[in-house]
């Protein structure tokens, strides 16, 4: 830092949101086959385990109660086990969580 | 901040980018104003029913037009002077300009030439921001650039950020006219080069990663699971990142933006007459922009410093100026856009009258020429004059503050408003200028 007024460093900006919506970086840490989340889904047939390990390495926790309960209200309502984790570990990048404490 | 490439930590993921990595993208410091005061701010209607204009296109020529070789000709010059075009009629009479200017010749009635720019500095960087901000500083760019101050004073339109830059801010060796002490929230949205080959903006159209996915989905477990702020009260940076995951959002979801940047909607035939270049289809963009709502739209066309050879680049650069300019003019006013929409054509300086040993010319901040149209502009009208070898302006001159000032003022924005830097201390948008007299009417 300086002691100049106009520097101004690390602030959110629109496009840095843009980019971890709908940016190809995290695309592929979501869509890629041979991305972590894929070689999590074929070893852990246990959903409960699964988000456990996307916790462990998104935010480095483990879910609450109340997490773990959204996501598998997500998982019993809807038809793809991979299409929900994906949409998982998306959100999971995008909370505001992994953006500031890590 | 986005330096999220140029690292190499140990821990990767598959795809080579560390979890750390996509961390920086989201690293905040601890300054700014809260969301309350930004509302507050946005909320404030700017114009106070004075405004002329509700937006403003900007063209900006980087490295510095030429005076002599385009819009202020002196043809009783001596060679070196003069240089080696000639010059033609305009559609107002007894004015002229430069031969390879022929179609901005014939729309030259729609706007105001100003002959007497001037400042005191020739180095680009600090030229650039000075033109640009209204106010002199360090190269550095102490001061916002009037797009980062427009969206300050008037937030977003819909789901259209406010201030866009096309392709890019001008940058010679560091980016300029960025926001300053106001912040990234102020920045210019970069849209990208329209010219290119299928043009997209980065990261906007759905084709990332939330193609093919449940956008509903994803955004319910984004709420639900991202409850940060429910935990963190009247932190700025997590307000911040909360309005602009919103505005991201529902520019990635809307049509409204996407429409906006799709250029492929436009006539082919019309995009042709731009001219399919980066300028020509930087200025339809523009125009698709403020005609949606966008406030500020700066289009950049560097590449005029000509400091060898300067003919031979001038050859080549002014028709494609020509054909997009006078394109964007008669096509903005057959729309009725010139009634709302300031039209501004800068460069950060002109050019030096004698030319130099190269064939080139070098940097002249005492003599320029600017275009004004729209939003109240005389129409048919010139401003100002320069001596007989174009070297320094007779009578008043428009400084940069001068044209700062009439920019604001058409949108309705005090030009003297106090804005606070991150620090708290006040500092005036403008200190001095006024309006350029003679323009308006």
């Amino acid at each position: 830092m300086t002691a100049c007024a106009c520097e101004r460093n690390g602030e959110v900006t629109l496009p840095q949101l843009l980019h971890l919506q709908n940016g190809d970086m995290v695309a592929r840490k979501v869509l890629s086959a041979e991305c972590r989340l894929m070689s999590i889904l074929d070893k852990e047939a246990d959903d409960k385990k699964v988000l456990e390990e996307l916790y462990l390495l998104t935010l480095c926790r483990l879910p609450t109660e109340k997490e773990k309960s959204i996501v598998h209200q997500v998982l019993t309502q809807s038809s793809g086990r991979e299409g929900v984790f994906r949409d998982v570990l998306w959100a999971l990048i995008n909370t505001k969580e992994f953006a500031f404490n890590h | 901040m986005l330096d999220i490439f140029f690292r190499r930590p140990p821990q990767l993921w598959c795809d080579g980018v560390s979890r750390r990595d996509l961390l920086r993208v989201g690293t905040l410091a601890p300054l700014g104003l809260s969301l309350s005061q930004f509302l507050a701010l946005q909320s404030v209607q700017a114009d106070g029913g004075r405004a002329r204009a509700q937006s403003v296109l900007l063209v900006y020529l980087g490295g510095g037009l030429s005076h002599h070789d385009s819009f202020d000709l002196k043809p009783e010059a001596p060679e070196e002077i003069r240089g080696k075009y000639k010059p033609i009629a305009t559609a107002i009479p007894g004015i002229e300009v430069g031969e390879l200017l022929s179609k901005t010749a014939q729309i030259l009635d729609k706007l105001t030439l100003i002959r007497s720019g001037a400042h005191n500095n020739d180095h680009h960087e600090t030229a650039t921001n000075w033109v640009l901000s209204g106010r002199f500083g360090s190269p550095f760019g102490d001061h916002p650039a009037l797009g980062a101050v427009v969206a300050h004073e008037t937030g977003f339109s819909g789901k259209l950020p406010p201030y866009v830059a096309i392709p890019r801010n001008p940058s010679f060796t560091w980016e300029l006219g960025k926001s300053a002490y106001l912040g990234g929230r102020f920045e210019s949205f970069k849209a990208g080069d329209p010219g290119a080959e299928k043009f997209q903006v980065r990261d906007l159209t759905v084709s990332g990663s939330s193609a093919s996915a449940d956008t509903a989905r994803r955004q319910t477990l984004l709420t639900a699971l991202d409850d940060l702020s429910t935990r963190i009260k009247g932190n700025d940076q997590i307000d911040t990142y909360d309005e602009f995951q919103e505005r991201a959002a529902s520019m990635i979801l809307s049509k409204e933006a996407q429409t906006a940047f799709d250029i492929d909607q436009e006539d082919p035939k019309l995009r042709d007459e731009y001219g399919r270049n980066t300028f020509g289809q930087s200025c339809l963009l523009a125009r698709r922009l403020v005609e949606r709502g966008v406030r500020f739209a700066t289009v950049n066309y560097g590449g005029w410093d000509h400091h060898a050879k300067i003919f031979e680049s001038l050859d080549k650069k002014l028709p494609e100026f020509d054909h997009g300019f006078a394109t964007l003019m008669a096509d903005m006013d057959a729309r009725g856009l010139l009634a709302t929409t300031l039209v501004v054509v800068l460069g950060e300086f002109g050019r030096t009258p004698k030319v130099n040993k190269d064939a080139g010319r070098d940097h002249w901040g005492p003599a320029a020429s600017l275009l004004f149209a729209g939003a109240g502009v005389r129409r048919g009208h010139v401003i100002g004059a320069t001596d007989k070898q174009g070297a320094a302006v007779i009578g008043r001159a428009v400084r940069p503050a001068d044209v700062a000032f009439t920019i604001l003022d058409s949108l309705g924005i005090d030009p003297r408003k106090q804005l606070r830097t991150p620090d708290g201390r006040p500092i005036e948008i403008l200190d001095e200028g006024d309006l350029i007299p003679d323009l308006i009417g």
